[in-house]
């Protein structure tokens, strides 16, 4: 067998390149034309989706008798459809666009064999598909983040493989010696997921541990999710993005390396803080909150890389989309894990634990930051492929505007609304050591915060369709030639 | 940093290193959880504060026993509640409502009357899927059964403005059925009594839980952690 | 299996990964892995098509510099 003995080489570090696949950039682009514009095109439709149970479940939150009486359509499976549509549809879906590519351009090679990752992307997306239907006819499973039925498992975790073999593969075909920062985030990106998703799969769907274990194993896994696969997606293509797009290298590569590396120590013990105070062992609770406050030193080390590479670019940096959309969303990531150090502290957990806050921070997170950086990348990525330039400025201004402006009113307006919320139910009157507000009187005064997010979220909806109309508009033209307008200076002089 | 099979050990050993010590060390601790007397004893039978004693003999300490002919818990859900569990799962009653109390001090759960005691880690032994909860836009459950009637609440899942007021709650009315009263039959027995305000056609209609409501309601009427485990007995 | 007996499993194992860890960060070090760190951070750009100094993206129309390739900042 030649298989091992290849990988090995492959994995070796002093192997040779092989010069027969090199290839300059755009003929990357190219080769990886199919994938990236499929992939695009399946997380663009499941964001348009996402983005209506997320209306729905918003204005139910307020409005309950918006839809009161379809089963289909009740609160608790619309939000987790939701939940599931945006990530496993619209963040999967663009990961698997942005970074393979991305990791093709740094291997400078010219990829083969992308059937398999085609074939992978598809049994994905059929997977989704039934896992959200099934949600919403209600089959799903009460474990959040894993609510999809247990029969998608096995289509989700067989095309993953395909799609991970691939860009294993991919990597061994690689013609640069130096293996840059952002490989390193996605190769180890696309090892943790398989890991998290079939230990949780076993241990909380199909062979269920014995009780709080359960628990303890669904938020190792949900939060992983986050701080192990989407997280180095998304800083792994901002290590990219910001220094290729204003041409200036990182500021410090010694500090990405202490960065990786602490995000990969403290990350993935930081997830049980969704338990404190629950009934599981206290030493669990200390571990997971000492992590999350050793976070913050990944989260400095990439806040001083970033804005010291963009440091002194600002005016150019604004003139490109891909640049505003990755800086906003780097800025989030630094403002969104110091925030998340903070509320995995006891005193502060007391408040924001069990409230609108939670929602607030994680859309702070899987948005603010992750979304955002990932459609700098396809701002980035689709003109090259497809040769083609963004048919239209105005648009991509006003996709621009409507969700950085309307993502930030709606973590601000959960925030405060969460925090009030927190501080309501905690209150305690000390004459009567009773709870000093009616549960119902709590519950009423989140309302008009309820009302202010629908509104924030048909300000994002509305730069989501500016998105659709944009990328679909891109694709139905015909590719440039020399009278259309030069894509984005793709090839210079070509 | 050009190594790769050094990036690929590290990586392997960070996850490696948190599913050990946050899955397994914790499955180590609790998988072996059984249902407990109030009081545990140690080998002689005496009564012994907490769950751990030490052994005479070798100076280790040992799990405590349960005693004899005194009834263990908690005790699993069977039939209609266990069915219900299912209903609550399927409906996604978890996204609002947290089925854990926290100690007295810990937030107000005590004070609000959630619980009188702490929950613990046996408490959830039985259970195939545990909803502990992340977020408390409903008062957390774990002791509803304690709280309501069955009729509050079927009334409450008809329509929760019926027993509370501007409730943010979504109404689970298509759990059940509204017909027609039988002209010969007169009124079904079954029928649960709904305000006339909130009555879809008084005098005419009327409502019949489905085998579903009945089963969730079955169900949230078994939450309850009322009984007293060894845990307890330790200085908190 | 009692407690200590778990903490002292739980100890051994946490010496073992910190000299684990240990030996082979000295070997990356004396590999020279560790070596001229910063060369690395330039491996992105290429000379040809998209040099390092040349902001590569824009608003679709507000390249300046359209037609004649891209503009570099006087570095
Ligand atoms: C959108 C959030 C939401 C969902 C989903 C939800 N509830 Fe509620 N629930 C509430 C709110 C808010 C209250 C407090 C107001 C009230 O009593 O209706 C409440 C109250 C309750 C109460 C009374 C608790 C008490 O101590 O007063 C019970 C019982 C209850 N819900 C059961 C359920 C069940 C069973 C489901 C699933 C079929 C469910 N809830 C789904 C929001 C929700």
């Amino acid at each position: 067998m030649s298989f091992p003995s290849t990988l090995t080489e492959a994995m070796s570090p002093t192997a040779e390149p092989k010069s027969d696949l090199l290839a300059k950039l755009s003929e990357v682009d190219r080769s990886m034309k199919v994938l990236g514009v499929f992939f695009t095109v399946c997380g663009l439709l499941w964001l348009m989706a996402g983005t209506l149970f997320a209306l729905v479940a918003s204005i139910k939150m307020h409005n309950v008798d918006f839809l009161g009486d379809s089963e289909f359509w009740t609160w608790g499976r619309v939000r987790s459809a939701h939940l599931n549509a945006m990530i496993y549809g619209w963040a999967f879906n663009v990961s698997f666009a942005v970074a393979p590519w991305i990791m093709a351009r740094l291997c400078r090679t010219r990829v083969r064999f992308t059937n398999i990752f085609l074939f992978g992307g598809i049994f994905w997306n059929i997977g989704v598909v039934i896992g959200v239907y099934g949600i919403l006819a209600g089959h799903k499973v009460g474990v959040e983040w894993l609510e999809f039925p247990a029969y998608v498992t096995p289509i989700l975790a067989l095309a993953f493989a395909f799609i991970g073999v691939w860009v294993i593969l991919l990597f061994r075909w690689r013609q640069t010696g130096h293996v840059y920062v952002s490989q390193w985030y996605f190769l180890a990106a696309f090892f943790w997921l398989p890991w998290l998703y079939a230990m949780a799969q076993i241990m909380i769907v199909h062979e269920p541990a014995r009780g709080v274990v359960q628990s303890l194993t669904n938020w190792w896994f949900a939060h992983n999710v986050l701080g192990l696969w989407l997280t180095p997606i998304a800083v792994g293509a901002a290590y990219y993005l910001i220094p290729k797009v204003l041409g200036r290298p990182i500021y410090s590569y010694y500090l990405s390396v202490i960065g990786f590396w602490a995000l990969a120590l403290f990350y993935n013990w930081a997830g049980v803080h969704h338990l404190i105070g629950g009934p599981v062992p206290a030493w669990v609770i200390s571990a997971g909150t000492v992590a999350s406050v050793m976070m913050v030193i990944p989260v400095i080390v990439v806040a001083i890389n970033h804005h010291m590479t963009v440091v002194g670019l600002h005016r150019e940096g604004w003139a490109s989309p891909t640049i505003r959309f990755v800086v906003f969303g780097a800025i989030n990531y630094t403002a969104v894990s110091l925030l998340g150090s903070a509320m995995a502290l006891r005193s502060v957990n007391e408040i924001t634990h069990f409230t609108h806050f939670t929602v607030s921070h994680s859309h702070h997170g899987v948005y603010s930051f992750f979304t955002m950086i990932m459609f700098g990348g396809i701002y980035y990525m689709l003109p090259r492929l497809l040769n083609r330039e963004w048919p239209s400025a105005m648009l991509i201004s006003l996709h621009w505007w409507t969700t950085a402006v309307g993502v930030t009113l709606m973590v601000i307006v959960l925030a405060i609304g969460g925090f009030i919320q927190g501080l309501q139910l905690n209150a305690i009157d000390p004459e009567t050591e009773t709870a000093a507000f009616e549960f119902l009187e709590v519950m009423r005064a989140t309302i008009p915060y309820m009302v202010m997010r629908s509104l924030t979220g048909v300000l994002i909806t509305i730069g989501h369709v500016a998105f659709f109309i944009n990328i679909i508009w891109m694709l139905s033209r015909r590719a440039a030639d020399g009278s259309e307008s030069k894509p984005t200076l793709l090839t210079p002089g070509a | 940093m050009r190594s790769l099979p050094l990036l690929f050990l590290g990586v392997f050993f960070t996850i490696a290193s948190s599913w050990v010590g946050i899955v397994l060390v914790s499955n180590i601790q609790l998988g072996g959880l059984e249902p407990a007397t109030p009081e545990l004893t140690d080998a002689e039978g005496n009564p012994i504060a907490g769950v751990f004693f030490e052994d005479p003999e070798t100076g280790e300490m040992r799990l405590g026993l349960n005693q004899d002919g005194v009834e263990a818990w908690p005790v699993p859900l069977v039939g209609a509640a266990q069915r219900g569990k299912r209903v609550y799962e399927q409906m996604g009653c978890l996204y609002c409502h947290s089925q854990q109390v926290r100690r007295q001090g810990f937030g107000s759960d005590y004070e609000r009357g959630w619980g009188e005691r702490q929950s613990v880690a046996r408490d959830y032994i039985h259970q195939e899927r545990v909803m502990l909860g992340t977020m408390r836009t409903g008062p957390d459950l774990s002791n509803v059964g304690l709280r309501y009637s069955e009729l509050w609440q079927h009334q409450h899942l008809f329509n929760p403005k019926i027993t509370s007021r501007d409730s943010l709650m979504p109404r689970y009315a298509f759990l059940y059925e509204v017909r027609p009263i039988s002209e010969t039959r007169g009124p079904s027995p079954n029928a649960i009594e709904i305000p006339e305000d909130y009555h879809p056609g008084p005098g005419e209609l009327e409502v019949i839980p489905t085998q579903r409501a009945r089963d969730l309601v079955a169900y949230l009427m078994n939450l309850r952690q009322d009984y007293d485990l060894p845990e307890m007995r330790r200085e908190q | 299996m009692e407690f200590g007996g778990y903490i002292i499993l739980g100890a051994v194992f946490a010496g073992l990964l910190f000299l684990g860890a240990a030996a082979v960060l000295w070997w990356a070090y004396r590999d020279g892995q560790f070596s001229d760190l910063e060369s690395g951070s330039r491996t992105i750009f290429d000379d040809e098509e998209e040099p390092e100094g040349a902001q590569t993206d824009f608003f679709p129309t507000k390249n300046p510099e359209d037609l004649d390739g891209p503009p570099r900042r006087g570095e």
